[in-house]
């Protein structure tokens, strides 16, 4: 059953996630006359929700079939049987995917598959679609003791609920959502779960929220009505005359009055604001920032993805009587990824795809990926780096930093091998070792072929470790953080140059901007008289000939290629955006342009003042530039093909958004 | 009656038992059979690539896919009787049908052009499609 209440922006996301291929007969959108419908798998009419995980792409035949049915009689036996799952979330039993014989590879997670230059098949986690919310729960109880606080967790317990938003900022940048955003990516409106539910939120003064939530100032008290409650009979003053009235009121804390009976979109924009606008959002738990824990890994503004692409056959499976290994690709961050293991060395030993023989010495001939149930290695930096003695099991990082993929119980008896997520925890000051876990992760049989990410492996194999019989969360002492080893890290709520704060000049020129979508591609145009053609990209239009998007393209493999297939005229599918131009790198190369901006306006003289363009007047120049081009005339009444805008009040228009956009905290 | 073979090889043994003067008169009467025969080609091209062009641009007539429109419409909001959906499942299957053969003409295209596929593809890509 499909819906036409399905938002453009979620029909996008779905269409990307299934490669444009209906998720039930796969054949191919680009061959249908008629669009695809977005499918509820589990039909609105027996309380199937819009969300990204019960939404599939679908084509008119297998939509029109389907219907409002979950349920078939099987023609062959009789019996009622449940209608193929897209997505495989609600499967009676994990899935499995005999992806070629004697290759069975398992996960509880939806999953892509991805051919080899050998014809050979490979199953991927999907982080196009998996969400926080959908990994598996903790296996083990576990605590920590971090400089603020001590953390326990159960077995049992999702990820999500001990998971902060501090520990997804490095790796995620998930302090850089709004709800708006979240909303968008995660196929949920978040703007309709009580006030509440919004714990972050909550826990913020009404002067703190006055500096944030855009217009919130100007509004009339009775407009907003948790804080009507809050002060009482003022509803004909404005939130800025009761904070002159009465200051006190601008340290008094939303949460309290109740907020059960309020929805996040009784504050006016509050879901306009990001997440690291927020007082203390580092230490938001995931859960309780209503949406997040339902957005999927590649839709954060860093997205989950692959760290290299080498891939690997599994050639035997070892158990722990194994001694002296020291050819491993295993280890960590602070080790390196080539760690010598000594004894109680479990591992699984790696081979080409090809299967040439051990005669023959190929890149991933003989190596061995030592289990991290049995072996830790040194983990965790800055202050939060003496968590758990320092230690964290070995492993490898296919997928970046967020978690560490770790061999767990290699069987030799079954000849299969399991493998666990470990995910750690995050501060101003550093990060702890990987110790949150294990998250249950693949399981995989002798033969299977699996990615082992970026050749960052040593020939010969250096480093100590330390053998252990018990998992890191099973260890009973944890250690207390070593300030000494503090590092320099620290994060900002953006740069500051020449007195203006890069993030909010970026936000105001968002604003007047009326493309959103990172995900948006322009028509084919020409420019310098037909020397630069292509097609705008993402959110900031950047053509692809745009020195600044293009370095951030080159650098990733493929990029180059991706640039001229831009320029010739081809159009990107979202996933090619997501891969080669990500929403972070659209971020990244805008600041780096209006720094650049930025820092040449400030050696230009302001003809109104005879004097250098500072303040104001070098936020409306630096705006009249990324308006009109570097080589736009001063104030200018030349106005866009619209008419609407001229340089002037452009440069106008985003000194007002600036400054109205709160102060800056760098 | 002769095979493609022995009549090329009764044409190549013609043209040897030619004196050479003869030669200039033969060239140009035979440059005129290999033109006449080129524009035969060219014109079987265009007419195939007219026909192929009419199966990929084939639709409903306006009445139908206005009806069509509809029953689509009204599935999405469950707003169907039996009945209609019924009439949805066959305009489906006339759908699929006109799809198939329209993906064969597709690929015969791309052929006959000597292009990728996908180029084709992006061409004849519906304008109405929604992503």
């Amino acid at each position: 059953m499909s819906s036409a209440r399905i938002p453009a922006s979620i029909r996008r996301v779905v269409a990307a996630r299934a490669r444009n291929y209906c998720e039930y007969c796969r054949c191919s959108d680009r061959f249908a006359t008629e669009s695809f419908y977005v499918e509820h798998i589990q039909p609105q009419s027996a309380d199937g929700a819009s969300v990204l995980e019960n939404l599939a792409w679908s084509c008119m035949d297998c939509n029109g079939h389907k219907h409002a049915k979950t349920q078939a009689t099987d023609p062959e036996t009789g019996e009622t049987v449940a209608l193929f799952h897209p997505l495989c979330l609600v499967c009676s039993l994990w899935m499995i995917s005999t992806i070629d014989s004697g290759q069975t590879t398992e996960t509880a997670l939806p999953t892509q598959i991805e051919t080899t230059h050998t014809g050979q098949s490979l199953l991927l986690p999907d982080w196009s679609v998996i969400s926080l919310s959908m990994l598996p729960p903790i296996q083990t109880n576990g605590q920590a003791k971090l400089s603020d606080r001590s953390i326990r967790w159960n077995a049992g317990q999702p990820i999500n609920e001990v998971l902060r938003l501090g520990d997804l900022a490095s790796s995620l940048h998930a302090e850089e959502l709004t709800l708006n955003l979240i909303a968008e990516r995660s196929g949920i409106a978040p703007q309709d779960a009580a006030l509440s539910q919004f714990e972050l939120a909550t826990q913020q003064t009404i002067g703190h929220l006055a500096e944030i939530v855009p217009n919130l100032v100007e509004r009339k008290i009775s407009e907003v009505p948790p804080i009507r409650e809050l002060v009482g009979d003022k509803s004909e003053q404005t939130i800025a005359q009761l904070l002159v009235s009465d200051p006190a009121i601008a340290s008094r804390l939303l949460k309290s009055i109740n907020l059960d009976t309020y929805s996040v979109s009784s504050i006016p924009y509050l879901d306009a604001v990001p997440l690291k606008d927020f007082q203390n959002w580092q230490t938001a738990i995931v859960n309780q920032i209503p949406g997040l824990s339902q957005v999927p890994l590649n839709a954060f503004p860093q997205p989950l993805n692959l760290i290299g692409s080498t891939i690997a056959r599994i050639d035997m499976i070892y158990g722990a009587k194994e001694i002296k290994r020291n050819r491993t690709i295993s280890g960590s961050y602070q080790q390196g990824f080539s760690v010598a293991c000594t004894d109680n060395c479990a591992y699984i030993e790696l081979d080409d795809l090809e299967n040439t023989g051990r005669n023959q010495r190929n890149r991933s001939e003989g190596l061995q990926w030592i289990s991290g149930k049995y072996q830790t290695v040194d983990g965790g930096e800055g202050c939060l780096a003496g968590i758990n003695g320092g230690k964290e099991p070995t492993g490898r990082h296919p997928f970046g930093s967020l978690f560490k993929v770790v061999v767990m119980e290699p069987s030799e008896q079954s000849d299969q091998v399991d493998t666990a997520l470990y995910f750690r925890f995050s501060s101003v000051c550093g990060s702890s070792p990987y110790i949150l876990g294990p998250v249950p992760f693949f399981q995989y049989s002798a033969n299977s072929l699996m990615l082992i990410g970026a050749p960052d492996w040593q020939a010969t194999s250096t480093g100590q470790s330390t053998p252990t019989t018990s998992t890191p969360a099973e260890q009973a002492a944890f250690e207390s953080t070593d300030s000494s080893k503090r590092t320099s890290l620290t994060r900002c709520a953006g740069q500051t140059v020449q007195g203006i704060n890069l993030d909010r000049v970026a936000q105001a020129l968002a604003a007047l901007e009326s493309q959103q979508d990172y995900m948006a591609v322009g028509m084919y145009t020409c420019a310098d008289d037909g020397k630069n053609c292509g097609r705008a990209l993402g959110k900031y239009q950047f053509m692809p000939y745009n020195e600044y998007a293009a370095s951030v393209i080159q650098a990733k493999p493929g990029g180059e290629e991706f640039l001229q297939r831009v320029q010739q005229g081809n159009a990107p599918s979202d996933r090619d955006l997501m891969q080669f131009f990500p929403p972070a790198d659209q971020d990244q190369a805008f600041q780096n342009a209006i720094l650049d901006k930025i820092n040449a306006s400030a050696e230009e003289l302001d003809p109104r003042t005879g004097q250098r363009f500072k303040g104001d007047r070098l936020i409306e120049r630096v705006a009249q530039k990324h308006f009109g081009g570097d080589a736009a005339a001063i104030d200018s009444q030349s106005s866009d093909a619209l008419g609407e805008l001229s340089l002037l009040t452009y440069g106008i228009k985003t000194r007002n958004f600036y400054n109205a956009n709160s102060q800056s905290r760098c | 009656m002769m095979s493609p073979i022995h009549i090329r090889q009764r044409a190549q043994q013609l043209l040897e038992q030619l004196p050479t003067q003869s030669l200039p008169k033969a060239i140009e009467f035979l440059e005129v059979l290999v033109q006449e025969s080129s524009q035969r080609t060219e014109m079987n091209l265009q007419t195939r690539e007219t026909d192929l062009l009419a199966v990929i641009q084939r639709r409903f007539p306006p009445n139908e896919q206005a009806r069509l429109n509809d029953l689509r419409q009204r599935n999405e909001t469950g707003t169907l009787s039996e009945l209609e959906h019924q009439e949805l499942l066959k305009y489906v299957e006339r759908i699929e049908l006109q799809d198939a053969e329209r993906a064969a003409a597709l690929i015969e295209l791309a052929q006959l052009r000597q292009v990728p596929l996908e180029r084709v593809l992006d061409e004849f890509l519906p304008a109405d499609r929604v992503a």
